[in-house]
């Protein structure tokens, strides 16, 4: 009895040091985060680089593949998804974590097509304001209608999952280095993204 | 010794610059009834093509041009393999009236008829390769210039569904063998998708297992 005694409050004891130092760590994390922030994202976006991403994009049982190429200058990512013989679906421009989808093909013209895409990139491209992973296992971050929650594994960003009020309505799964899968589950859209390669701008 | 270089390189840039900046003179009806015939002559005489392709997709808001390499056989009629080896593996054919694509593993069958979009990219791609898109009076408004090496051909669409992707078609033909050299599309945003051909092999064998993936 005595024993199981023990047991119970070393048990409490070392809760009550996880949650101290988790506690600690977490606002460790929220100073550093206003002092000196950088920023994690799920696909690289990287000031005055062209990046280029091989994408699919499935829809039930219809696939759109081709090339999604963007760039991040003046802290606006802007960028284009064009299909293999080069005709463009869709511009988009992200600032503030806010997206906007200009020059859109007519067949994908649609207001809840455009809905879907501009909140799916809004997803794919927010970036996470942190300036550690070091103590960071979940970061929630709000907006308006939804929230993303970010997970890590040895310090590195393994998945994203977007909620609204009660429902999972996103994933991003980053399976390597330079492959990410993004699922809305409430459409039942699938995107696919590969890293061709990155480089330099043009001057 | 050094100047001799000097004078060299500057011929050498002179010749650069005048192959470039030939000039183009607009033809008149009756040359260009007598150069559509060597076009059409060429084509007639084409049984199989075999060229390799680069494609230059200039991006205004990108201000940035996205480059991608391949080969492309054709064999007539219309059958057409179109094939990206960069910046990765796929691949277009085109025969029957049947567009099959492979991407990755994955192998899509679509009737061209079917689809507007394919049908679209198939007409633009035989009729450039073949020269068909200059006899297409219905559906394109043409306009000749003459050059020194090779001729000009600007079309403008007529059809509202490519209208609306398209300002114009120009494809840039040689002289030497009536074929034509380079296609260039631009788009009514103001982007443009160079596609230039090279390494020509006309009427060489293509077997017919190009045109089929299994």
């Amino acid at each position: 009895m005595q024993k199981l005694k023990t047991i119970n409050s070393l048990l409490i004891s070392i809760l009550l040091i996880v949650f101290l130092v988790g506690a600690c760590k977490i606002s460790q994390q929220t100073n550093r985060y206003n002092n000196n922030a950088t920023r994690i994202s799920a696909l690289p976006v990287i000031e005055n680089q062209l990046i280029k991403l091989k994408t699919k994009i499935k829809f039930k049982k219809s696939l759109i593949s081709g090339i999604t190429a963007y760039k991040l200058s003046n802290d606006t990512i802007s960028g284009v998804f064009m299909n293999e013989f080069g005709i463009k679906a869709f511009e988009f421009v992200i600032y503030e974590d806010k997206c906007i989808i200009n020059n859109i093909i007519k067949p994908l013209d649609k207001w809840y097509i455009r809905n879907t895409i501009k909140s799916d990139f809004e997803f794919i491209f927010n970036r996470l304001s942190i300036d550690n992973t070091d103590y960071i296992i979940y970061k929630s971050r709000e907006n308006k209608k939804c929230f993303y929650s970010y997970y890590f594994s040895e310090n590195n960003l393994s998945k994203v999952k977007r909620f609204n009020r009660k429902n999972l309505t996103g994933t991003i799964k980053l399976l390597s280095d330079t492959s990410i899968i993004v699922e809305n589950c409430k459409k039942n859209v699938e995107y696919n993204f590969n890293i061709i390669n990155y480089h330099e701008l043009r001057k | 010794m050094k100047f001799t270089k000097i004078i060299t390189s500057i011929i050498a840039l002179l010749f650069i610059s005048y192959s470039y900046s030939q000039t183009y003179v607009a033809a008149t009806n009756e040359q260009k009834s007598s150069l559509i015939k060597l076009i059409n002559e060429a084509s007639q005489n084409t049984r199989t093509l075999k060229c390799e392709f680069e494609q230059e997709k200039t991006v205004s808001i990108l201000s940035e041009t996205i480059i991608s390499k391949g080969v492309m056989y054709f064999k007539k009629e219309n059958k057409l393999r179109w094939q990206y080896n960069q910046p990765y593996p796929y691949i277009f054919i085109l025969a029957n009236g049947k567009v099959t694509i492979k991407n990755d593993n994955r192998i899509d069958n679509f009737d061209t008829n079917s689809n507007k979009m394919f049908k679209t990219i198939s007409e633009i791609m035989i009729g450039g390769v073949n020269g068909d898109l200059l006899k297409d009076e219905n559906n394109f408004k043409s306009e000749i210039l003459v050059g020194d090496n090779n001729i000009i051909v600007k079309l403008i669409p007529q059809y509202k569904d490519l209208a609306k992707l398209m300002n114009t078609i120009t494809l840039s033909i040689s002289k030497q063998d009536w074929l034509v050299e380079s296609i260039e599309m631009i788009e009514t945003g103001g982007d443009n998708t160079l596609i230039k051909f090279t390494n020509k092999i006309v009427n060489a064998e293509v077997k017919d297992d190009k045109f089929i993936i299994n």
